[in-house]
């Protein structure tokens, strides 16, 4: 009679503990923190998908860029940070370093290993470990203007930088005093430091050659003051000194080729749906970057990833909308309305191909072409920032047109300081 | 009074009240000197302590390095072309501010229904968020579809790169930034003008003193608390400019952000876009010394023998 009692009374134990679990679980509630307000639909359609499927609750919250970093920078060490965070390779190697961010579990490790691309992967692994699963992965691409390219008597885009001078020259109309009222491209000049070392990165990685070089050792430098670099910047300084293909005064980037203001300009994927929502009855194209030579060539490619810190006290949870948030609905939701594509390799993304014939370009690779990539360092930021600046500072210098002496001192000089950056991180 | 033995128990009584009193207001300030020390006091002196270390926001690792930060500074390209604008900035800001705010003040001092619209006029920018009136200005800065530009080009004038041209940038920033603080500026030496009394302008009227010799006489030296507390409050505030020059200059229409780099955006970006904690401390600290002498120097120039 008392064994029965116990017996019973355990039973109602177990069966409480049992309902109190099941009810802390449906009440768990994760956070998302991203730093792309972009994404921010797509993110809170899963979430609420992912609560009506598990009761879960997700609350996502999207911060303008460099606020999303800073946070970030304050929470993780702090230890409140979310249970998910959306970021670039370049950013977490910092984190990873200090040990703040957490491994995925296995199944998941092996997920990423099988469906992302090579490229992908190698630039995410760190210390011989990939850390979180990549969400976007952008290479950089040419826009041009088809009616304009079409009322200059041009067929199709530039193929190398011979014809990337020669059709912005010609796609170029000034005014009465000389000063150009539409450039033939409009490349990134200023605003915001690491964004316009980026750029000139797309055109450096076209002429073979990039930011940093590692040494055997494992050190880095500067490489950008090379033949590649030196021709680069003398592209820039050509295009908008010498033949005023471009200009400080007139609209920028995708604001200006919307506008018709400019006939090409170099991007990612998102004007793409914004063009269409902002301009929908502009007729353009999208192309690799022109080499420098025919046949070589490369861009920028950068990917962002989902990752989960060791401080978050619902890792399993996490995992499961990392998961869940990678189903194909909303990659190619990202994909398609958002023009951010993910680089996943066991998806077909030929639908979209079909309906947007602008994103087919995301799937050309052709041999020769090199992808540039940002260094898993923690100064990548500070050297990238840096050197912008020097660059936006060189652009303005009309006394560099045939000045191969001056544009080497200005790449030198760069370069010095970028030597010292990675020096005083112990890493030159 | 002798000390008689009821005079010392009175005493003693009063000094007795006064203690409690003393007392009462101890307790009363505690909490406020407590957020005084936690808010102003204890950052203040964590900044000098951070600006001695190798302090990044992200690395466990934080060695002490005693001054190594302010001999970075010294050599620090950046911080020197942040420190010219920025002074730039201020001595243009704070002057011409100051002056126009006085002579509308002077012009608006009697008061009248048309005077109270003035005043309501030129204080509104003041009551405006920076960066919402930035925007504003931005757009009215515009090369291509700005209204400033828009009205050079109708009288035939070449259009300004107001804010994409590097040596007009900053005076850009400038204009806008003295319209946004004009109208404050001018209330506050209205509060001081209105307050001074009318008996020393009769006297003055009675002595045959007219104009000029009457603002400098009268009006001026008993404007001097009021001038030296705007001079103060605009010097900090230039200063310490960062929002326009944020809003105003980053983003791929904009100016490049070098060319009006001040130092609130220098500090910025070690603190909180390279995470160099420590060397934005040290910048910080120079920052705070170089306010305090300058306003140690308005006080001097604008001491009254009642202080």
């Amino acid at each position: 009679m008392r064994n029965r009692r116990l017996m019973g009374l355990f039973l109602i134990l177990v069966l409480a503990l049992s309902v109190v679990s099941v009810v802390r679980a449906r009440n768990e509630k994760i956070s998302v923190w991203i730093g792309w307000s972009q994404l921010l639909p797509v993110y809170q359609e899963a979430a609420t998908d992912f609560e009506a499927k598990t009761g879960k609750k997700v609350e996502v919250l999207a911060f303008p860029l460099r606020e999303f970093e800073r946070k970030l920078a304050v929470s993780l060490p702090a230890g409140n940070a979310p249970d998910i965070f959306v970021t670039s390779e370049y950013i977490i190697p910092q984190y990873i370093e200090a040990g703040y961010v957490s491994l995925p579990p296995k199944d998941i490790s092996k997920f990423i290993s099988k469906s992302f691309d090579p490229n992908t992967l190698k630039i995410n692994t760190i210390n011989g470990k990939i850390y979180g699963v990549p969400q976007i992965g952008i290479a950089r691409i040419l826009y041009w203007n088809k009616d304009l390219f079409a009322k200059a008597g041009l067929n199709g885009p530039p193929k190398n930088w011979d014809e990337l001078v020669e059709y912005a020259k010609k796609l170029t109309v000034f005014d009465k005093n000389g000063e150009p009222v539409r450039t033939g491209i409009s490349l990134r000049k200023f605003g915001g430091g690491s964004g316009v070392t980026e750029k000139f990165q797309i055109l450096l990685a076209s002429a073979g050659g990039d930011i940093l070089k590692q040494n055997s050792d494992g050190k880095w430098r500067a490489a950008y003051n090379d033949e590649a670099g030196r021709a680069t910047l003398q592209l820039y300084i050509d295009l908008i000194h010498k033949y005023k293909a471009d200009s400080f005064d007139t609209k920028q980037d995708s604001e200006a080729f919307a506008l018709g203001h400019t006939a090409m300009f170099i991007r990612e994927f998102w004007p793409i749906p914004y063009f269409k929502e902002n301009a929908p009855d502009l007729k353009y194209d999208t192309a690799l970057i022109p080499g420098k030579i025919k046949g070589k060539s490369g861009t920028v490619y950068s990917t962002e990833s989902a990752f989960v810190p060791k401080s978050s006290k619902n890792a399993k949870t996490a995992w499961e909308f990392v998961m869940f948030f990678n189903q194909d609905k909303y990659v190619k939701k990202m994909f398609e309305e958002i023009g951010w594509p993910a680089p996943r390799i066991d998806m077909d993304f030929s639908d979209i191909f079909a309906r947007e014939p602008a994103y087919a370009v995301a799937n050309e690779r052709p041999a020769g072409y090199k992808y540039s990539t940002y260094p898993p360092l923690t100064a990548a930021d500070e050297i990238w920032t840096k050197f912008g600046e020097r660059l936006e500072a060189a652009f303005r210098q009309a006394s560099l047109v045939d000045n191969p002496a001056g544009i080497k001192k200005v790449l030198d000089d760069a370069a010095q300081e970028t030597n010292d950056i990675l020096r005083e991180n112990g890493l030159y | 009074m002798p000390n008689t033995p009821t005079n010392i128990k009175s005493k003693y009584k009063i000094k007795g009240l006064e203690r409690r009193k003393f007392r009462f207001a101890m307790v009363i300030l505690i909490p406020t000197v407590i957020l005084y020390l936690v808010l102003r006091i204890i950052p203040i002196l964590g900044t000098f302590y951070l600006s001695l270390h190798n302090w990044n926001l992200i690395k466990l690792h934080r060695p002490f390095i005693g001054l190594q930060n302010f001999v970075k500074i010294v050599k620090d390209k950046f911080f020197r072309i942040a420190l010219v604008n920025t002074t730039v900035f201020t001595v243009f800001v704070v002057l011409i501010s100051v002056t126009l705010a006085l002579l509308l003040a002077l012009a608006l001092k009697k008061k009248s229904k048309i005077g109270s619209f003035y005043e309501f006029a030129y204080f509104l920018p003041f009551v405006i968020p920076m960066v919402p009136v930035s925007i504003i200005w931005k757009w009215m800065y515009d090369r291509t579809y700005g209204i400033i530009n828009f009205v050079l080009t109708s009288l035939g004038l070449k259009a300004v790169g107001w804010l994409t041209d590097p040596d007009v940038a900053l005076y850009s920033i400038i204009v806008m930034s003295i319209w946004k603080v004009l109208g404050y500026y001018m209330v506050l030496f209205l509060v001081g003008l209105r307050n001074i009394p009318d008996q020393y302008y009769e006297a003055a009227a009675v002595d045959g003193a007219v104009g000029w010799q009457v603002f400098k006489n009268i009006t001026f030296p008993l404007l001097k608390r009021m001038t030296l507390y705007i001079s103060v409050i605009a010097t900090i505030q230039a200063f310490n400019v960062f929002t326009q020059v944020y809003v105003m200059t980053t983003g791929t229409q904009g100016a490049p952000a070098a060319a009006v780099r001040v130092l609130v955006y220098e500090i910025y970006q070690n603190g909180f876009r390279y995470f160099k904690m420590g060397y934005a401390s040290a910048q910080v600290v120079v920052l705070f010394a170089i306010v305090m002498f300058i306003s140690l120097l308005q006080f001097k120039f604008f001491r009254t023998e009642d202080y």
